[in-house]
């Protein structure tokens, strides 16, 4: 099992150091390389590179976790391990392709290569009949999104011609861009997770094992993000509506996903809740700086572009850090269940200090990498509240609230998985079992943090380093870069300074209380007398006062028996709650009930005797001759 | 530099006012105003009782609450005067940082495993959450108004003009002031004075807390209110006041609003839990106000 997987590692570390090996030159001297084979002509522009990177990273990060993570796995038999490896190695190689091809046909071959070989990544614990329910869903959810993808093909050849992106600029200065972008964003959009094609995240990142539910969170959705660029790139003349129109969506998946994501039990299940959210942000900041750049404000535009690409780096990792510490604690405890973690901090501290430190960066909160990405967004939705009309200062004004609203609710989400999950007390024997994991399944995860911590001392070079892809975006960007690069150099100076002084605090602290009488004890009596750690707040209860809040848009199903009048003396109760996603509840599963309610009538024609089936021939015989005869045809 | 020195100046006397008017309005004479120092002081010497519950959170957290709000105040300006640190946009590293210490205090808060403590932590992430926006959209009103990001410029080119700024600067104040409140965990949201851990929000947090830290999280809060009392004077300092008039001003301002908070927690009721919400969702509608108003003013919103 192992061996074969690490052949694969081996065979994804060759193609990414040869590919990285093209793309850094390209990154460096902005010029586009490109080479053909057969019809097909890949070329690594900018983006291209800066997407390769990213790839690269989360991908062998996943790897190298999926080593050790399948370590319990070896039961599986040859066969097994021989697919989910070469599903791995095809997912790598056709995301890396997915970037470097320039027309919509080799476009949709990768991209089907990437959906299927994850859809055989998802069903490696195919024995679960919910994992197999859900890795169909998500094939089949797939195939919609490809349905549109391959509606935009035949839109755009059948206006110009040809297959190749290049046309997209054709075809948007001549016909209503719409009509092109529309399907292009359904069906890079649904594999982005955005609202509301997002339906496929949350089931399938917790059913996949946590190192492709890292890559597939931290690097497949990003490839989403990716087409919606690249269309975007073809783009020109004022597109302020388009603009506004990714902002709307990207502003309602990011509130919805992460109101979701403070209701969820499952910590995978937030964890992928949590994936929707980011993209709602990336959705934001794409949308605002399409906004900038057709209302030809360079500050904007810059600022938009930068808070892009930099927060799609910075979520690969701390999504990939975050997957992987679940993982590990799913190894440890084998159960994902909030409600039954607890007091793991005593248990696996190394894990759950990287999850903090993980959770610290997608809640945006300084010290960590996330907070520079997130202070770009704030950035432009505030150089956009100042710099415009009253139109564009309200809609900015929308993108404030909602930044500080994503944020908030962010910290509510993030410190319930960690205080419920993690600190206090186990509340079940699963979690008073725990042992921290080896060593080398810790070993990704803090290289993952070593990154993110180098990002968020000198973000001033992460963004030199893609200065680049910043100007295929905006060409004029340099004047704003060079302004930029200040403040950001004050921002890590800010992020090292702040741990240092909070070190200092704490050096301070202990030379004070030296002398000082330090007694451990139980905690506060009244409320927690430890007749049962179960007695600790729960995860349900954490969410429930934010549920009471907004409870037309997260809805809480509760079952239970009512106490009746008779009820004299007390016996055993039960109650449950369940979570829905109200919009896969009102909008994805009705329709999908209703075709399949059709498909089931249609059935009685599917008799299985043999005597019918020569009758619908027979039949269909006849009104062949029939309309032959009358001449219709 | 200014700021600083006004800032530590009035979180000595800060709570000693709060509590000097609360007790004269309740017809007592009350401590001494530097009675919270001394307590203080005590905690600092005393030693310490842990859980066993807890971990390294725990020991951790009061350190970096206390930090954020040190640089939180680094960064505020005092009139023309500029604060040790600034960049561009740093009113966001302002409200971040507050977040920061709020994040750390709520998984500390949990850490104790205590029940009570849960609910505690659950409220002061809810209402943190809530009061944010207020800010976010008071801090991009004034950018718009000055045509600056930092805190340093906003307050250095702040001059209000006409009759509707001095009433927008008046919303503004007042939202200021309650978020005061809402952030130190004070009436009508929270009643340091309560003594149900069921009604409380911030006192339930720091529960399990004693000795060094639990001095260090008092002196955090006298720290932070005086913080937001030098961001309340910075509204009330006229340009053209020579530098030791300003210094007057700021100081009277800040007795003020001690004085104030001291009032309103003698003849204020706290709100019913369920009602705090709404409560702070007012303050976001003033926000708006503000902000809509200073679309007026720089006739970007021509009506």
């Amino acid at each position: 099992m192992r061996i074969t997987f690490i052949l694969a590692t081996l065979i994804s570390a060759a193609m990414a150091a040869l590919t990285v090996a093209w793309s850094v030159p390209v990154l460096v001297s902005g010029q586009a390389a490109s080479f053909a084979y057969g019809p097909a002509v890949f070329s690594i522009d900018p983006l291209t590179a800066f997407m390769v990177v990213l790839i690269n990273i989360g991908v062998l990060l996943g790897m190298l976790y999926g080593i050790s993570y399948l370590k319990p796995y070896a039961s599986k038999s040859f066969m097994e391990a021989l697919v989910h490896a070469l599903a791995m190695v095809a997912l790598h190689g056709s995301m890396l392709a997915v970037t470097m091809v320039r027309d919509m046909v080799s476009l949709l071959i990768m991209w089907e290569i990437m959906s299927m070989s994850s859809f055989l990544l998802v069903l490696f614990e195919g024995e679960k009949a919910r994992t197999r329910r859900v890795a169909l869903s998500y094939f089949i959810q797939m195939h919609v999104g490809a349905f549109f993808l391959l509606l935009a093909t035949m839109i755009l050849a059948g206006k110009t011609g040809s297959y190749t992106f290049d046309a997209m600029g054709d075809f948007y200065a001549h016909s209503p861009s719409w009509m092109l972008f529309l399907p292009l964003f359904l069906g890079f959009g649904m594999k982005a997770g955005f609202l509301p094609l997002h339906t496929w995240l949350p089931h399938a990142h917790p059913a996949a094992p946590s190192h492709v539910s890292g890559i597939m969170s931290g690097v497949m959705i990003k490839l989403g993000i990716y087409g919606i660029l690249r269309t975007i790139l073809y783009l020109s003349g004022d597109q302020s509506m388009l603009g506004v129109a990714i902002l709307t969506v990207g502003i309602v998946t990011g509130l919805y996903a992460i109101l979701q994501a403070i209701v969820r039990n499952d910590l995978k299940r937030l964890l992928a809740y949590s994936s929707v959210e980011n993209i709602g942000l990336l959705g934001i900041s794409i949308g605002m700086a399409v906004l900038g750049t057709s209302i030809h404000n360079n500050v904007i535009a810059t600022l938009g572009w930068t808070a892009t690409l930099l927060h799609m780096v910075h979520h690969m990792l701390f999504k990939v850090v975050l997957f992987q510490s679940a993982g590990n604690i799913y190894a440890a405890t084998h159960t994902r269940n909030l409600n039954e973690l607890g007091g793991l901090m005593k248990r696996m501290p190394n894990t759950v200090t990287v999850f903090i430190l993980g959770a610290l960066a997608i809640c945006g909160l300084p010290p960590m990498n996330g907070f520079v990405s997130e202070f770009l967004m704030y950035a432009a939705s505030i150089e956009g509240m100042k710099n415009s009309g009253a139109y564009f200062s309200i809609v900015n004004f929308f993108v404030l609230i909602t930044l500080c609203l994503i944020g908030g609710l962010a910290i509510i989400a993030f410190t319930k998985a960690i205080g419920v999950g993690m600190l206090g007390e186990p509340r079940t024997d699963h979690a008073r079992d725990a042992v921290e994991r080896p060593w080398f399944m810790r070993l990704p995860q803090q290289i993952a943090i070593g990154m993110m911590i180098v990002m968020a001392v000198l973000p001033q070079y992460m963004v030199a380093a893609m200065s680049a892809v910043i100007r295929t975006f905006i060409p004029q960007c340099d004047a704003v870069l060079a302004s930029l690069a200040p403040t950001l150099t004050s921002l890590g100076i800010f992020n090292a300074s702040l741990v240092g002084a909070v070190g200092l605090v704490l050096l301070l602290r202990n030379i004070a209380t030296r002398a000082a009488m330090k007694r451990m004890g139980p905690t506060w009596g009244c409320g927690f007398t430890a007749a049962d750690a179960r007695l600790q707040y729960t995860s349900t209860t954490y969410a429930d006062s934010t549920v009471q809040l907004i409870s037309p848009v997260v809805r809480v199903h509760a079952r239970m028996h009512a106490f009746s009048p008779a009820d004299v003396f007390p016996h055993a109760r039960a109650y449950h709650t369940d979570v829905v996603d109200v919009i896969e509840e009102t909008m994805i599963e009705p329709p999908i009930a209703g075709i399949a309610l059709l498909l089931r009538r249609l059935a009685v024609f599917h008799t299985g005797s043999m005597r019918t089936y020569i009758l619908y021939a027979f039949v269909f015989i006849i009104a062949i001759a029939v309309v032959t005869i009358m001449g219709v045809i | 530099m200014i700021s600083l020195a006004l800032i530590l100046l009035s979180s000595v006397f800060f709570v000693g006012i709060v509590n000097r008017t609360k007790s004269m309005a309740s017809g007592r004479i009350g401590p001494g105003l530097t009675q919270h120092l001394k307590d203080i002081a005590r905690l600092l010497k005393k030693g310490s009782v842990t859980s066993t519950s807890s971990s390294f959170i725990f020991q951790l957290a009061p350190s970096i609450s206390f930090v954020t709000v040190v640089v939180a105040c680094l960064f505020l300006p005092f009139g023309d005067q500029p604060s040790i640190l600034s960049f561009q946009y740093d009113v966001v590293v302002f409200a971040y940082l507050l977040a920061l210490g709020r994040f750390c205090m709520v998984i500390m808060a949990m850490d104790t495993a205590s029940p009570f403590e849960g609910m505690g932590a659950n409220r002061e992430a809810l209402y943190g959450m809530l009061v944010e926006p207020a800010f976010f959209i008071l801090a991009g009103s004034f950018a718009v108004l000055t045509g600056h990001t930092s805190l340093n410029e906003i307050f250095r080119d702040m001059h209000l003009g006409s009759g509707v700024s001095y009433l927008m600067a008046a919303f503004a104040v007042y939202v200021f002031l309650q978020i005061a409140m809402v952030e130190n965990s004070r009436l009508p949201v929270d009643d340091p004075k309560t003594h149900l851990e069921l009604t409380m929000v911030h006192e339930v947090i720091i529960l399990d807390n004693s000795g060094f830290d639990l001095g260090m999280i008092l002196a955090t809060i006298s720290l932070r209110f005086a913080m937001f009392g030098v961001l309340i004077a910075n509204f009330a300092l006229p340009p053209m006041v020579p530098l030791w008039g300003k210094i007057l001003i700021a100081i009277g301002v800040m007795a003020l609003f001690a004085v104030v908070v001291g009032l309103l927690e003698s003849f204020r009721a706290r709100n019913r839990m369920k009602r705090n919400p709404q409560f702070i969702f007012t303050l976001t509608s003033i926000a708006i106000l503000v902000f809509f108003t200073v679309l007026i003013i720089t006739n970007k919103l021509v009506l």
